[in-house]
This record gives C-alpha cells, structure tokens and sequence, in this order.
C-alpha cells in the first residue's frame, strides 16, 4: 500500500498541549471549566493523533485513526483539537467534520469555538478564529477552515476535499448498504486523513469495524479481526462441551492478536481503565429491578395476537403487520390498538378464518380485563416511585418504541402522584423572591427581560414551586427570608455543592445560551407549558410522539427541539422521571443530575445501550458530585422475548467488551441455560487472558 | 425401462417424485410374502417412513406406531397376492421377538385357488401415488420382475426386473385397456383365482387411466386349460409369445435364461418354439456347469433329460463360467456384478431375435410347461401358474458373448425336479369385523378340517364348518366381539398339512384406530400415536429440551413456523443503524419457549387446514374428507392432552407451556364446526 505523505506538521505545534494546567485555567477564564486529569488524556490522545497522521519522530504517517474512547471520554474535545491543530499550524489545512444531526452539528461548532480563546492564550502562533468555523453555508472549504456539516453532506455530489475528514458517531455508516455508508466509501480518497470517532466500532458483527479499518487504511488488521469473529462464531455456535480453558485460550490468542494488529490505527479509552478519572466520571452499579415471570394470562394474550394476526394475514392478503411485535411483549398499548384493528379486519376474512379471529379477539379482550396493568410495567413503577420519593432522585427511561414509551409514561404518572403545591409561600412571593435574586446576566439585553420574566414564571410554576419547597431547610417566612434560602440551599436533598439559585442562575445561562430554548422561551410567554414541568404538578414526562388521547396531552413534550428538556434535565428542577426514546439516546448530556437509568425496552443494537449508558457517565457526573453509583437497570420481563432480548443484549456487550473492553457488562438475572453458562465461563476465563493486553490499545505517552 | 440395456439397482426404491403419498398398492408373490421383508424395507420406503426399525426404545416404538398408522391410512388398499399359504413361519419364537403379523390387520393377503387349483407365480407390483402435496399428477408405477416378496429373494438373489412410473389421466377411459394388452385380462383372472374382484377393480382403473408406454407388451399365464379360440382372443402362455417375437421372414432365435427348467422334452420344445415361429437348433439355454456354486447348492435346476431333449433338438447350451479360484476367469452374470458376489440369480429372461430386430422378455416365467403350458393335440393349452412378463422392443439380450460348454455333459443337472405334494387346502381367507372371525377355505372334499384361531395368548377353536360347493369350499363363523385381545391368525389343520391365515380386520375405522402393534407398549402408545398424527401434519414431537429457556433454535425452523420472520428480524423502525443486524440476528432469536411451542403446535393446524382446503377445491374423495374430518378430531383430542403433558413438563408450574397446545385445540374444534360439507 501507497505511504500517504507527511501532512507538513511539526510536532512543535501542538507541544503545548504538555501544559494541560495552563490550558484549564484559560479554558476557566473562558467561561468553560474543565477535568484538568481528563484534559491531560484528551491531550495526549489529540498528540498522539497529531503524530500518527503526521508521521512525526521518524514513524510512518497513517492514513487515518479510529478513536474509540468510551462515551463520556471525550472524544469531541479531543477531535476539535486536532481539527484547530491541523487547520492551523503552519501552512492552513482544511477540515471537515461529519457530525448526525443538526443538534450535533451545533455541538461540535460550541465545542470547536470554545477552544478559541484558550488557544489564543496558550498557542497564539496558530491563530485561531472563530470565523473559521463554517457551516454548510460555505460552498467550498477553504484552507485553514474547519466546516461543520451533516453527515448527509457526504452523499450530495460534491466531493468533499480537505486535508481532514472527522467522521463523528461513524457507527453509523456500519451497515454496508447504508447511503452513510456508501458515501463514506466514495468521499474516502477526498481526504488526505481521516479520524473516524465512535465508541461502539461494531455492534452486532466484527464486518462492522472492518469495514472502519478499510476507510483509515487500517486493512492489515482486517484479516486478525475476521480471525476473532470467527473463533467468536465458533464461542457461540460451536460445541458446548469442550473445556472452557481450551477454548477461552484460543479466543483470548484470538483477540490479543486482533488487537496488537489493531494498535496501530485504533486509539481506545475505557472509562473503567482510567483509574485517575473516574472520580469525575462516577462508579457504576448493577441496578436489580426484580419483575416477576409472565403469567400464563399475559403470555395467552401475545399467543392469541400472533395468531389472530397470523391467520388475518394470511386470510385477507393485505395486513402486513409483524406478528410477534415486540411492543406486546412490554407493554398492552400497541396491542390494545392492535386488537382494535384486526376487529375490523376479521369481517373481511372468510370461514372459517373469521370465527377464529374473534374467538381470539373475544379471548383477548376478556384476559387483558383480567389481567389489567402489564407485569413489567407494574414493577418498573414502584423502583421509579420509590427512587424518585424515597431517595430523591431522577430516573430516565429509555424505550425502543413510541407506543411503549406512551404507555410507561401514563403509568409512571399514575403511580407518582402530582405534587400538591404548598399553599404558603404564595405564588406571588416566590415571584418576588426569584425576582430579587435572579439577577439579569451581565451583557443581557434589556429586550430580554421578558425572557427572564418567563422563566420566573416557570420556576414558581406548581411543579418546580413544590420541588423547590421540598429541598429548603426551613419554612419562608417572607419573600427575602425565601429568596436567603434559596441563595443558600442545595437542591435535591443536599446531594449537591451548589445552591438552588446557582442551580436556577446555571439552567437560565443554559436556556439562553441555546438558540432553541431561547425561542421556547419567547413562546412560552404565552404558554408557559412549552416549558417542561410547566404543565401543572406532574412529575413525569413522555420525550415522544404524544398519544392521542387528550387527557394524555400534558404528559408529553410537545415541543420538537430537545434542548430546552435536556437543559432542565440536567437541573434539579423538572420532572423526576423522563421516558424517551433513543432520539435522546446519542450525543445528549443527562448526566448532570441523574444517575438512574432504566433500559425498559431495549434496542437490539448494543450500540444504543453503549450510547443511552453514555448519557448519565460523563465528567462531572451527578453520580461524580454525590458519591454514588451510577445505577443502570435492564429489567428482564421473563417469559417473553423481552427476557431474550436482554440475554441477547448481554452477548453482545460481552463480544464488544472482549475485544475492546471498557464496557460494562451485566447481569441477566438468572442465567437458566447450561450453554449460556458455560459461555459465561469462557469469557470470564479469556478475559482473564486478556489483561496482558489491557492498555495496548490507548494513546502512546511521550515524556 | 426407456434405456435398452440392463442397470444394476435396488428393488428396494421408487421412480415416483420425491415426496409422492402412496394410495394403493398390488404386489403379487409365489412365496408368502415376508412381513419382515415388508415392514422393514418395503413399506418404510412406499410410505415415507421417518423411523428405523432397528431404532432403540422409543425411536423403534415410534417406527412400529408409524407403521401401523399409515397402514392403517392405507387400510384394504395395499393387497399381496400369493400362492399357497401352506409354508408355515420359519421362526416359531418370532412372534414374540418382534413380529409383524399385525400388519396383515390393514393389508389384504390374498391366495389364488379360491375356484381350482392354481400357483400364482407372476411377480408384478402396481402401485397408485398421488402427487406430492396433492398437487400435480397421480402416477402408476409397475414392476415386474422375479422376484418374491421374501427376504431371500431380495437379500440372497439377483432379479431381473422392469419398472415404469407412468402419469395418470383424471378419467378412466376404456379406450386405453386394449393399449395394456393382456395384462387386464391377467388381472381379472387373478382376481376370479383369489375369490375378491372388489380389491382388483381399483388396479383395473388405473390401467384406464393410464397409457402403456411405447414398445412394452405384455405377455402372461393364467391356470387353466383354454381352448384355441380363448387364445385367439387372449393369447395366455406360450401363445402369447408369437405377438411380442420379431415381425418378418424366417426362424426366430431364442435365448433363455432361467434358473429352473421344467421337464421338456424334443417335442415339447418344437412345440413351443412353433409358438413363436422359432425351432429347437435355434435355441440357447444359458446354463452352468457342475462346479458352478449355484448347482452345488441345487439353486439353478436342470433336469439330465430335459437337457438331453434340448441337445437332440440340436439346441444350444451356453455356459456361464464361474471360476471360483480365479474369478476374473469368470463370466459376470453382469457387469455390475461383482465376483464376490454370492448372491444366485433368480431372474427369468428370454431373447428373441429375428434379423436385426431384437426382443427381450422380463419374466416370472420359469422355462416350464407349468408356465407356459403344455399344448394338447386339439390345441388346447393347459397351464398351471399365473406368470406376467413385460417384453421390451430393441432390449439388448445380455449374454451375447457367452461361450457353449465344450461338453455338454459339463453341464450342471439334476435327475429329477424335487415334487411338491398335492395340497389338500388350496385356498384360505379370514376376516374379523368386530363381531365374529370369518374362515372361507378350499379343501378337498371330505377331507378332515381342524381350525383355531388366536387372539393374544389364547387359540380358539373353530367348532362347526359350512360346506358348500360339493364339500370344498367350507366357510366358518365364530363369535368374537372383544377389541382386545384382538384376532390375529387362523391355523387351518387337514391331517399332516397346517395353514396359516392370517386374519384381515374389517371393522369400521373408529374401531380400528386405536389398536396398536403388540410390541408397542400400551403405556406409551396414546402419546406416541398423539405425536406421530402432529408429525403427520408438519408437526414435531416436542423434545423436553425445549424446556431450556431461551435456547435459540439452530436447527433452523420447523414446518409451520418457516413464515415466521418475527423472532428473527427486528422490523419495526427503519433505521439505517440497523439494516445489517438480520444477519446477526440470524443466530440471535428472540423466540421462546411458550412461543416455540405453540406455533410448533399451530402450524400444525395450519397444515390440516390447509389439507382441508385443497381436499375441498378439489372435490376429492369422499373417504379423503372423511379421513381429514377424522384426523381433526383427533388432532384437537390429541392436542388437549398434549396441554397435559406440556403442563407437566413446566418447571415452573405457570401453565405457559401448555397455552400453545390449548388454542391448537381450541382453533381445530372451532375449525370442525365448519368444516366443508362434501
């Protein structure tokens, strides 16, 4: 293969990035506080970068890295840095970035831009500009520009020539026949350097991270990769009576070689091998969410629905419906609505098809009257009440589908009871209190006070009034006595350093600081419940498509850009639980005051679960600021294919952590099967192995 | 046979499509037919069978269930004719070893002699196959050959045999049996002979149904003494050899091979060459010599003065060498055939050949008068054996090469032809509907006659005969209206001679259904007979593995879940992250076990249903409705106790498992209710 030429970079140029403590304390003064220990790797990690594809110190250039840290490490910040780097040193380069989404593309453009001034500080030779940072607005990228753009952008006809093309969450382009995908392979030799950042290089199958290696010119390690997958084929569909040592030595020979091959273009970080961050990023814990077996009832519904469906199917030609839908197994909304439609579809079947429709319809409807609320459901509610009473905390709930995530929501409505708001302090003195020490921001435009009004508003509504009660120490006696407590108070039982009102100041900065929430906030003048948690006393919001019942209405977001939910989120205040759907799984911080994750329906890629663990494991964690673990729960709805579902899972995670390591695995509650066991015993004993070649995948330190 | 010279195959196999479901089946015999040879090689490949017989425990429980179901399915429809019934069972001990005699409950076992005195002989099997599916053509396949239905004969014999597997018209057309030649006629005769039309009339109507195939004709021997003007019209025996020898001028050469030859002598043999303008001195009998393994176990016959007629008639003898110490010396009896080969030859071919035109005759026929008759004076021709042979135009005649003994007297011969006694009981039946054993036999009359029949342990004696027809034909009627034990064989006793019968049940099928082979154990019997009817409909026997939860199905699906794509693809959301995870998910399924079960259980019923519903676009027979009505209700009993046992096998007691077999159940009854009125 063709040696790509040095990109004309001197090592000099990013030499300081050695002084992370500089870099902190001007990032401080920017505004922007980082983990000076966690900088200190993202710099090392954008050096190492930096030196690979420049081909510094006599090594050979690399065509391309793939930088696989774990969610939460930071790969952004690292990758912006050696975009400023490459754009600017010396000789201006050119470089893209493909990000998902339109949220991410604004992530990357806050991110690169609040480099500006502490590269200004700490690297003024590179002379870096915010107007360098371009959208897709920029027809032509132009050298010591960095342009920001959609990973959509790949497929459009042009040809995106740069000096460096970041392909972010490039997970994306893994399935072969994805437009992502095919536009990667054609837009690869446009680029003289690719960085490709994921934290799940592959998922379900090893071709995924092979056909990474084939964008960064990584080929030579294609071959021990498939060598892996195969001797992982074999773990799982080979004989289950061998020894486990003989064949955990072979997988573990397997994967150390795999990984030597791999060191070369593959940079790494597990949160769990950073033993210097994870005070920052907070320890993690098994969550047990006991749920008791599918009844006999519950698991005749599903039987009788797949049936019904199967013969309508085949009698009318014309449902195409998927029988076994995993939505009846988590849940009876879908299925209620399910049962509603074939009522119709049976009277155009024939005899004697029809009559044993309706048997099953008449069955169904008789058994769910029986059996009432779904199992599951039932005991996700009582931990979610009893975390959000009891100790105080936020829960998120992630599901797969909008159906079930509609149904948990009004089930955890209706088993968290609306708060009653204290009838003293009056509405009217927490106005004035929140007024008295909400001071406007410096700089803030007078025409924004209305802003500031509305958010006022939305503190003193029900819900965030009576929250906010909960956590003062001592009953208000006027507005000053309350606006003294509220500048002195932590919220949420006291978990946290800072008070309410540094709480509330950060959350307004937040709001404003987004062009969305702020547009939310203009508009919630007139309706306040555009704001989340606005919507009277409810404590649990539904982040999906809103059911149809009005009744229902208040318990969903309504409004379409998430960053307004994110930032209330990632305040004390605002619903306790929040039920989404993967929309909030990638790229989103939730991590600032929650450390409760329920995975209730999961998505049978890994890749989400990785990124929806992601979400709550970030520096500066809620879990980092109270000491306590962060909880991660896969209930199991035994019975099901929901239970398989989650073995499944567990498979999965354990081939990715095997090779890769750094991923959580956990525990299905009861492994009942006598291969499964034995599966478990040979990853256990290969990973044993594998701690020689623990670390060889992370960035190479220069002292 | 479309191919002009001989293939080495198997008798044991069938032309018909894989997957084809056999209707009815006529297999004719000289020897009693072996119910080892059929229930253990013959039957299991004519009905599909999916066990071994030599399985252990439950799969050879399975096997002999299976067995007695389809037979059962297949009741008075598959009918052996042989000759006498006199030889008796070789192993005493067998039937407690693994007997098959219960099968003859469900197959017609018919004698020839049932009128007068004949042999049945001719070895032809006729089998009706329905397409596989029900869809598409019926077929007729046809052997014929020389070969017994008895172990021995496929075991330790070399055969010759025809077969052709012919599509079947919708319609019977009289037209077409002309097209057959002789062989309806054969068919009548045999038959008359065996005292039962009825079982004869269904084979009749294929042949209607079915056009011979080109350059096959048909030449056959029915006992009796006919006239020249019968022959003209049917021509039996040697007769008929003058239709199938070559057309044209002058002598046709014949060539014959036969492992027995009957006692000939100069003018026998004129005789019998004029039949098909042939003569002696162009005659040639493939024969062996003295040391010739097969002449010193006394298995080819050649009497000294038929040979020395044979010589005098300036008849040829051409050897068929077999050197024992050296056998590439030898002569292979074929070229596929294997020095080391002990097996004899029992095939009956002859060669015509007039100018370039040849014939080859596969036959049953010996080359005996008893075969092919013995002419009197007035031309009338008498013959003892019921013979079929199927003469093949353009047929290459095998041993072409073959050298005559330098001396004749080399040849391997024999004094006299062993004699078998004149039989005092010609002909027997026996049948039990329900109520009463039924006993019809030939004996000479006043002859004195002793029966007993058995039922279990016991053996009941016949107390009282009717007589008719001047004392020979004696008919018996005893009580028995006990389903179990049940009656399975009569001996028949006339002084020194014992005959066994064995006993056909002609009860109505809802009594039938429930009895079970003797081996099987009564314990097992209701489950196993419960899982073989959900085999039959795509089904599977639930293994207590599936029990493991969870435990993906690698085997890849059954019948009745290979539409299911749920358990393997995620479908719900589109989403470009995960279009490539259905290869994954392939080794990934989310089924369990409840689910397994019951669409195990439920396609099932899929299957029956689907029967149903072709049966009924068809307008099928009413005895397939009633058959598919029937197994319906089994089904849906079967299926409630399969709830049972799938409750019982619940660890965990939460009655999931037994959900699956409750609605099959469930549906099936709901189904019957409306069930297509014929």
């Amino acid at each position: 293969m063709q040696q790509p030429e040095s990109l004309g970079l001197n090592a000099k140029q990013w030499q300081f990035l050695a002084n992370v403590n500089k870099y902190v304390e001007a990032s401080g003064r920017a505004g922007r506080t980082l983990v000076p220990e966690s900088t200190r790797r993202q710099f090392e990690t954008a050096r190492d970068i930096l030196e690979r594809l420049n081909g510094s110190y006599g090594e050979e250039a690399r065509r391309g890295i793939l930088l696989a840290d774990d969610v939460g490490l930071g790969k952004t910040t690292v990758a912006a840095v050696v975009a400023w780097i490459v754009a600017a040193a010396g000789e201006p380069r050119g470089v893209r970035i493909l990000a998902p989404n339109d949220v991410m593309v604004r992530r990357w453009k806050e991110e690169l831009l609040a480099h500006v001034d502490p590269l200004n500080e700490c690297a003024p030779f590179l002379a870096v500009e915010r107007e360098r940072v371009k959208g897709r607005e920029a027809r032509r990228l132009r050298a010591g520009n960095i342009q920001v753009v959609k990973h959509s952008y790949a497929a459009a006809e042009e040809l995106l020539r740069c000096d460096l093309l970041i392909i972010d969450e490039a997970h994306r382009a893994k399935g072969e026949n994805t437009a992502f995908s095919a536009a990667l392979k054609r837009q690869k030799k446009q680029a003289r350097r690719v960085l490709i950042l994921t934290a799940t290089p592959f998922s379900i199958r090893l071709d995924e991270l092979e056909r990474m290696l084939s964008l960064i010119g990584g080929d030579a390690a294609r071959s021990p990769v498939r060598t892996f997958s195969r001797a992982l084929d074999d773990l799982y569909g080979g004989n289950a009576a061998r020894d486990p040592a003989v064949v955990a030595e072979r997988l573990a020979t397997k994967a150390q070689t795999a990984v030597k091959a791999l060191a070369g273009c593959v940079i790494r970080h597990g949160i769990d091998d950073l033993p210097r961050e994870q005070d920052a990023f907070g320890k993690r814990g098994d969550w047990a969410v006991p749920v008791k077996s599918a009844s006999a009832d519950e698991i005749e519904i599903m039987l009788r629905m797949d049936r019904a469906l199967r013969i309508a199917k085949n009698g009318s030609g014309s449902r195409s419906m998927v029988t076994d839908d995993p939505r009846f197994h988590v849940g009876w909304r879908h299925l209620d609505a399910v049962r509603q439609a074939v009522k119709g579809d049976a009277l155009r079947l024939a005899v004697p098809s029809r009559a044993v429709v309706e048997n099953h319809l008449t069955a169904m409807q008789r058994l769910r009257d029986k059996v009432g609320t779904h199992s599951k459901m039932q005991a996700v509610g009582a931990v979610v009440k009893a975390t959000v009473e009891q100790e105080g905390e936020k829960v998120i709930l992630f599901c797969r589908h909008h159906a079930t995530a509609q149904e948990l929501t009004v089930h955890l409505a209706s088993v968290l009871p609306r708060q009653v708001p204290p009838r003293s302090p009056a509405r009217s003195i927490w106005q004035d209190a929140w007024d008295a020490i909400l001071t406007p921001p410096r700089n803030e435009p007078r025409h924004e006070d209305q802003l500031r009004a509305t958010f006022i508003d939305w503190l003193c509504s029900d819900l965030i009034r009576t929250q906010t009660y909960g956590w003062l120490p001592a009953k208000a006696r006027s507005a000053s006595h309350l606006a003294t407590l509220l500048s002195t108070s932590a919220p949420r039982r006291g978990l946290g350093k800072a008070t309410i009102l540094d709480a509330a100041k950060e959350l307004y900065r937040e709001l404003l600081r987004s062009q969305s929430s702020r547009q939310v906030l203009k508009e919630a003048v007139d309706r306040l419940e555009m704001l989340p948690g606005a919507n009277g006393a409810l404590r649990v919001l539904g982040v999906c498509s809103a059911s149809e019942n009005e009744i229902e209405h208040p318990l969903f977001l309504h409004n379409q850009q998430p960053d307004t939910l994110i930032s209330i989120f990632n305040s004390p205040f605002g619903p306790d639980a929040l039920v989404a759907t993967d929309k909030l799984s990638e790229g989103i911080d939730l991590h600032r005051y929650c450390r409760h994750l329920i995975h209730y329906e999961l998505d049978p890629s890994p890749i989400r679960t990785v990124q929806r663990n992601g979400r709550l494991r970030r520096v500066n964690s809620w879990a980092a600021v109270t000491k306590k673990p962060i909880q991660y729960a896969f209930p199991a709805f035994r019975g099901t294919r929901d239970y398989r579902l989650v073995q499944i899972m567990k498979k999965r995670i354990d081939s990715f952590s095997l090779l890769l390591g750094g991923v959580q695995n956990f525990n299905v509650d009861e492994v009942v099967d006598s291969e499964e066991r034995w599966r478990n015993e040979v990853i256990a004993l290969a990973k044993g192995r594998l701690q020689k070649t623990a670390g060889c995948l992370r960035a190479r330190r220069r002292e | 046979m479309t191919d002009s010279r001989f293939k080495w195959e198997s008798l044991v196999h069938t032309d018909a499509p894989a997957g084809s479901v056999l209707k009815a089946a006529l297999f004719t015999t000289y020897d009693r037919a072996d119910e080892r040879l059929l229930a253990e090689h013959l039957l299991p490949l004519l009905l599909n069978l999916t066990r071994e017989p030599d399985g252990d425990g439950a799969e050879r429980q399975f096997f002999l269930l299976e067995l007695d179901q389809r037979l059962k399915r297949l009741h008075d429809k598959v009918v052996v004719v042989s000759s006498t019934l006199r030889e008796e069972r070789l192993d005493p001990d067998v039937e407690e070893t693994g007997a098959y005699g219960w099968i003859w409950r469900n197959i017609r076992h018919l004698t020839v002699g049932s009128q007068r005195k004949a042999v049945q002989h001719a070895k032809l099997w006729l089998l009706h196959w329905a397409a596989p599916d029900g869809e598409g053509e019926e077929r007729l396949e046809i052997v014929v050959s020389s070969c017994n239905l008895t172990l021995a004969a496929f075991k330790g014999q070399l055969q010759s045999a025809w077969r052709a597997c012919l599509p079947l018209h919708p319609q019977r057309a009289v037209s077409r049996l002309p097209g057959w030649g002789v062989l309806p006629a054969f068919l009548k005769e045999l038959a008359a002979s065996a005292g039962d039309g009825e079982r004869f009339a269904a084979f009749e109507d294929l042949l209607a149904r079915a056009d011979c195939p080109d350059g096959v004709s048909f030449v056959a021997s029915v006992p009796g003494t006919h006239s020249r003007q019968v022959l003209r019209r049917t021509p039996w025996g040697s007769a008929g050899l003058r239709a199938i020898a070559p057309r044209g001028k002058g002598t046709v050469h014949a060539s014959i091979l036969s492992p027995y030859i009957g006692s000939w002598t100069t003018d026998r043999l004129r005789r019998w060459c004029a039949s098909f303008d042939g003569a002696p001195e162009r005659m040639a009998l493939v024969w062996i010599d003295k040391q010739h393994p097969w002449a010193r176990r006394r298995r080819w016959l050649l009497p000294k003065t038929s040979l020395t007629a044979l010589l005098e008639a300036k008849g040829k003898i051409l050897r068929l060498w077999q050197e024992v110490d050296d056998p590439d010396l030898s002569d292979r009896f074929h070229e596929d055939h294997r020095h080391t080969d002990d097996r004899w030859s029992h095939a009956k071919v002859y060669g015509f050949q007039r100018g370039n035109s040849r014939r080859v005759l596969v036959t049953s026929a010996n080359f005996s008068l008893a075969a092919w008759g013995s002419e009197a004076p007035n031309g009338d021709l008498t013959i003892e054996n019921f013979e079929l042979g199927v003469c093949l135009d353009r047929a290459v005649w095998p041993f072409d090469d073959l050298e005559s003994f330098d001396d004749p007297r080399d040849a391997a011969t024999v004094l006299q032809l062993p004699r078998q006694g004149a039989a005092t009981i010609t002909w027997a039946q026996a049948a039990w509907d329900g109520k009463r054993v039924c006993v019809d036999c030939r004996c000479e009359a006043g002859a004195p006659l002793d029966g007993a029949f058995q039922a279990g342990q016991k053996w009941i004696s016949i107390g009282e005969w009717k007589a008719a027809t001047g004392g020979r034909l004696r008919s018996a009627k005893v009580p028995w209206p006990v389903a179990e034990p049940s009656p399975s064989t009569v001996r028949l006793t006339s002084g020194a001679e014992t005959v066994t019968v064995d006993i056909f049940d002609r009860r109505p099928p809802l009594e039938r259904e429930l009895s079970v082979p003797p081996e099987v154990d009564p314990n097992l019997a209701e489950t196993l007979r419960d899982e073989l009817l959900f085999e039959q409909y795509g089904g599977h026997a639930a293994p207590d593995s599936i029990a493991e939860e969870g435990e993906p199905n690698r085997k890849g699906r059954k019948p009745g879940e290979g539409s299911d794509e749920d358990d393997w693809i995620e479908g719900i959301d589109p989403d470009p992250e995960t279009d490539d995870r259905d290869e994954a998910a392939r080794q990934d399924s989310y089924a369990v076990p409840a689910f397994v079960l019951a669409r195990r259980h439920l396609g099932v019923v899929d299957n029956w249903a689907e029967q149903v519903e072709r049966v009924t676009s068809r307008r099928a027979a009413d005895f397939e409705r009633a058959w598919l009505r029937r197994d319906g209700e089994l089904l849906c009993e079967a299926f409630k106790r399969q709830a049972v046992r799938d409750e019982r096998r619940d660890a965990k007691a939460d009655r999931t498992r037994s959900i699956g077999a409750k609605l099959a159940a469930e549906e099936l009854a709901l189904r019957l209710k409306h069930f297509p009125e014929g």
